[in-house]
């Protein structure tokens, strides 16, 4: 059994990878605006659904998949001014009320446009790297590589960027960031866009290997969720982290122990972490305002 | 003409209207017409509609000498037991007493307390779950999970499989329940079961699972469940390095197996279940290819592969309710009950008469045996020679 | 010419009128002071001229634009800035990070390591703000403003809580702020400070402008004695 550790560890990473990518948007828009965005699958699944758009008029599935995502992000910023902006001083139940209704109207939209039967799109990368110790197909590779690139990304747009650093000065103090003048509509739509562009990436890749489907969302948000608590809510180091962490635990859960306690295993690490660090690994201990 | 009489007109139209659907023998038909498993469920829907549409078309039901058409009357499950308990009561709440379905496994133990306490008789055309049926309200003219394993026992000992590996759906309710049955099986025949690993419906990726499989390197793996995820464990184990002989256990469209999956990764993937609607047009059934023809016309596309299931089992129904001369639903689940299969010539499937020659057993179950395809090219073989490679 | 000028300013909470018609005009490059005692009116007439809140009445010109009142990125924009009596700082960021907000993402300039020195933060560039001591939080919130470039600084009591020595190294700040072209509206409940540092004040009680002239006549004058040194002392 130990000799396949090295592969179920190549598993893990790469199915960590999957959760991270889906994480680290609804994680930024949660971080910097408080706003708890569950349609963020639904981001996820349109930028999949896109992309099989895209494929199926005959356009490249790069391409198709860029196209899609600038779509999504523009879709995000239109989520936030429909779903979010009217509610600004409302609750966070009420934010959460909205975010769902909004869910599900895409999920409505999407099987209004494209039906209920899974598509699929053809894996534009086929075929295996095998090496003695692990063998992981070039979409997953793919997967992991874009997911490391998105956090370098988001790294050197919220750290190298004036509008990074207006950004990060909301999700800081969002009260001292408008009296610097930084203008809250942009910060607002510019997280929107860049979360939704993790969500609509996602989806456009595992598009390329999973059915594509209106309701395909709603677990990876659940998902992410698990994520967010593991890494800390609106830490990034801690989405990815927390992502990789779980995937792995799943993965060798399933392998070790019980597939039958894949989904039980994962709960198991979620409830531990509650009572441990109840700030999840990158999180700051906060009090209730 | 006041508004008063307007009024008393529509009042009087709407009773005439009621009087007029009273004259028609109101059938419910309970299947996951949108979800997850919609691609098995939107054909079985079809099929019991053009069933029905043929029978009125031919002059509808003769009960004791009264004619009366056939009215469908769906519910749609989702594939869910919330989905499916609300959709049954809704079927009953309007009156209807002759319930067709459900499909799915984990809905069907779910209504079956419901239906056992209700004036209603009921056919489950989908469902392999054991203990739905019971002879005289419930009924079965599909495999149980029992009969659904044999095709796929007789398989692994004509082939001496050494050692298996067992995939299963673990939300499966059917498959769950035959798990013991099927390993005490496979290892009194010699299959030792090297690994026994589970997973469920929606799930993508299995490589926790299959990279101990694959490590364990064993002659056969065995996948039961649904075709979305058969076809990725497939892909995924094969891309793991695993080359022994896949044998899936499902009903499996094959253009739900091919849109996650590709046509050269599948060849040779064997499959061992009851005929489907599929095997029966690809063995000449008359009766398979002019349903098939005709759905074909009325729906534009082709059946599933457990239409010829549904569509028999309107006739069932129907051939219960003539023979019965009676629409109550104690009446008809009598007339089933002695039902024999020359009493109902539209069947497509070949079912096995119990000794009696009647066609359910005393527990209101039918005998369907299985048998082996094999995947080439582009879909499902039958394959006569169960050792042969 | 006034840099500020503030015309017929009105606003009330709930039926309370807060500031009752306040009108008065703020020539460039000067210390203005601001007193009166407690519920006068004096944070909310820095949070209107911040666009922190909206008045209920009356206009607002500053430097040539006519449009106020006006929103917090618009105040920024034009040349306002102001600081708390609470800095309000990005208090996970280090001292660095938050200068380079006011300045690179707020105003929209290079980031000026020089206002750090002159607020004696070039030590604690690299502390987390979260963690400074009182002092120099004060400090940083000061520096934040002044990172913005404004024409005109708003700063709410910078002398509360600070040591004797602290204060006059404040007043020395404020006064080369003048110097440096940039005016001043200064509130501040210590009034020997205030005193010592402003070239006119307005006193405001309940509400209404109730003075307007030098430190010298103002602390001649017998209406604000009554209201508000003889009642508070100099050092309420």
């Amino acid at each position: 059994m130990l000799e396949l550790l090295p592969q179920q560890l190549a598993n893990g990473l790469a199915l960590g990878s999957t959760y991270a990518l889906v994480a680290m948007g609804l994680t930024l828009i949660f971080g910097v605006l408080l706003i708890p965005n569950f349609a963020h699958g639904e981001l996820y699944m349109l930028g999949g659904f896109l992309t099989y758009a895209g494929v199926t008029a005959g356009l490249d599935f790069w391409l198709a998949a860029v196209l899609a995502t600038v779509l999504v992000m523009g879709l995000g910023v239109l989520v936030d001014r429909i779903t979010f902006k009217p509610l600004e001083q409302a609750s966070g139940l009420s934010l959460m009320i909205s975010a769902l209704a909004m869910s599900i109207v895409l999920q409505q939209i999407a099987t209004i446009t494209w039906g209920t039967e899974p598509r699929t799109i053809p894996n534009p990368v086929p075929g295996i790297l095998r090496t003695p110790f692990a063998s992981l197909t070039y979409h997953k590779l793919l997967i992991i590589a874009v997911m490391v690139l998105g956090a370098v990304g988001l790294w050197a747009i919220l750290n190298r960027t004036r509008l990074g650093l207006s950004i990060r000065a909301v999700s800081q103090n969002r009260d001292a960031a408008l009296l610097m003048g930084i203008e809250m509509w942009k910060v607002r739509a510019a997280t929107f866009a860049i979360g939704a562009a993790f969500g609509a990436l996602a989806g456009a890749l595992l598009g390329a290997a999973f059915p594509i489907y209106p309701t395909m969302g709603v677990i990876p948000v659940l998902k992410a969720l698990v994520v967010l608590v593991l890494g800390g809510i609106g830490s990034i180091p801690g989405a990815i982290l927390g992502g990789l962490l779980l995937g792995v635990a799943e993965v060798l859960i399933a392998g070790y122990i019980s597939s039958e306690l894949q989904d039980i295993g994962a709960f198991v690490i979620l409830v531990a972490m509650l009572l441990v660090r109840p700030q999840g690994l990158f999180g700051r201990a906060q009090i209730e305002r | 003409m006041t508004r008063k009489h307007l009024l008393a007109a529509a009042v009087a139209a709407a009773i005439a209207g009621q009087a007029g659907a009273a004259e028609t023998v109101r059938i419910g038909e309970l299947h996951p017409i949108t979800g997850p498993a919609s691609y098995y469920g939107l054909p079985e829907s079809q099929a019991i509609r053009l069933a029905a549409e043929q029978i009125n078309a031919a002059g509808g039901l003769d009960i004791g000498g009264e004619t009366r058409m056939i009215e469908i009357v769906s519910g749609d499950t989702q594939a869910s037991p919330t989905g499916g308990v609300a959709a049954l009561r809704k079927l009953m709440a309007d009156g209807v007493q002759i319930i067709i379905g459900p499909l799915s496994s984990g809905v069907a133990p779910a209504l079956t307390p419901i239906i056992a306490s209700a004036d209603v008789v009921q056919i489950v055309d989908g469902s392999i779950a054991e203990g739905l049926t019971d002879g005289r309200r419930m009924f079965r003219n599909q495999a149980t999970v029992g009969d659904y394993n044999l095709a796929l026992e007789r398989l692994a000992k004509a082939r001496g499989y050494d050692s298996v590996a067992i995939m299963t759906d673990r939300f499966h309710a059917g498959f769950m329940e035959s798990q013991d049955d099927l390993t005490a099986v496979f290892s009194e025949q010699g299959n030792a079961v090297v690994a026994e690993e589970y997973y469920k419906l929606g799930d993508t990726d299995f490589s926790g699972q299959l990279t101990t499989i694959a490590g364990a390197d064993p002659d056969a793996l065995i996948v039961r469940g649904y075709p979305s995820e058969g076809a990725l464990i497939t892909r995924q184990v094969r891309d793991l390095g695993y080359e022994g002989q896949i044998v899936w256990e499902m009903v499996s469209p094959p253009s739900t197996v091919m849109k996650n999956i590709d046509a050269a990764t599948m060849e040779g993937v064997l499959n061992a279940i009851p005929p489907t609607t599929e095997d029966y047009l690809n063995l000449g059934n008359p009766r398979a290819i002019a349903m098939a023809e005709a759905y074909e016309a009325t729906y534009g596309s082709v059946p599933g592969e457990l239409a010829a299931l549904s569509f028999d089992a309107l006739h069932i129904v129907a051939a219960a309710i003539e023979k019965a001369g009676s629409i109550e639903p104690a009446d008809i689940a009598g007339a089933m009950a002695t039902l024999t299969a020359a009493e109902v010539p539209a069947l497509i499937n070949t079912y096995g008469a119990q000794e009696d020659g009647r066609l359910f057993d005393e527990t209101g179950q039918v005998s369907l045996p299985g048998a082996v395809s094999v995947w080439q090219g582009e879909g499902w073989v039958p394959l006569t020679d169960l050792a042969a490679d | 010419m006034s840099l500020l000028s503030v015309r017929n300013i009105s606003v009330s909470f709930g039926g309370i009128h807060a500031l009752s018609d306040i009108s008065f005009d703020v020539p460039e490059g000067v210390v203005w002071g601001l007193i009166g005692p407690n519920g006068a009116g004096k944070t909310t007439l820095v949070n209107i001229l911040s666009g922190l809140i909206r008045p209920t009445a009356g206009s607002i010109a500053f430097d040539g634009h006519e449009d106020g009142p006006w929103s917090m990125s618009r105040a920024v924009e034009i040349g306002i800035a102001r600081t708390f009596q609470q800095t309000r700082a990005f208090n996970g960021l280090t001292v660095r990070e938050n200068l380079r907000v006011a300045a690179v993402a707020g105003a929209g300039h290079a980031l000026d390591l020089g206002i750090a020195r002159r607020l004696g933060l070039e030590d604690s560039l690299d502390r987390v703000a979260g963690e400074l001591p009182y002092a120099l939080l004060r400090r940083l919130g000061v520096a934040l403003a002044l990172s913005l470039k404004p024409r005109l600084i708003l700063l709410d009591e910078p002398a509360v809580g600070l040591t004797a020595d602290e204060i006059d190294r404040m007043g020395a700040l404020i006064r080369s702020m003048t110097a440096d072209g940039v005016t001043v509206l200064l509130i501040e409940h210590n009034v020997r400070f205030l005193m010592s540092i402003a070239d006119r004040v307005s006193v405001l009680d309940r509400g209404r402008l109730l003075f307007e002239g030098t430190p010298a006549e103002c602390q001649r004058n017998p209406q604000v004695i009554d209201v508000y040194l003889g009642r508070g002392g100099e050092d309420a």
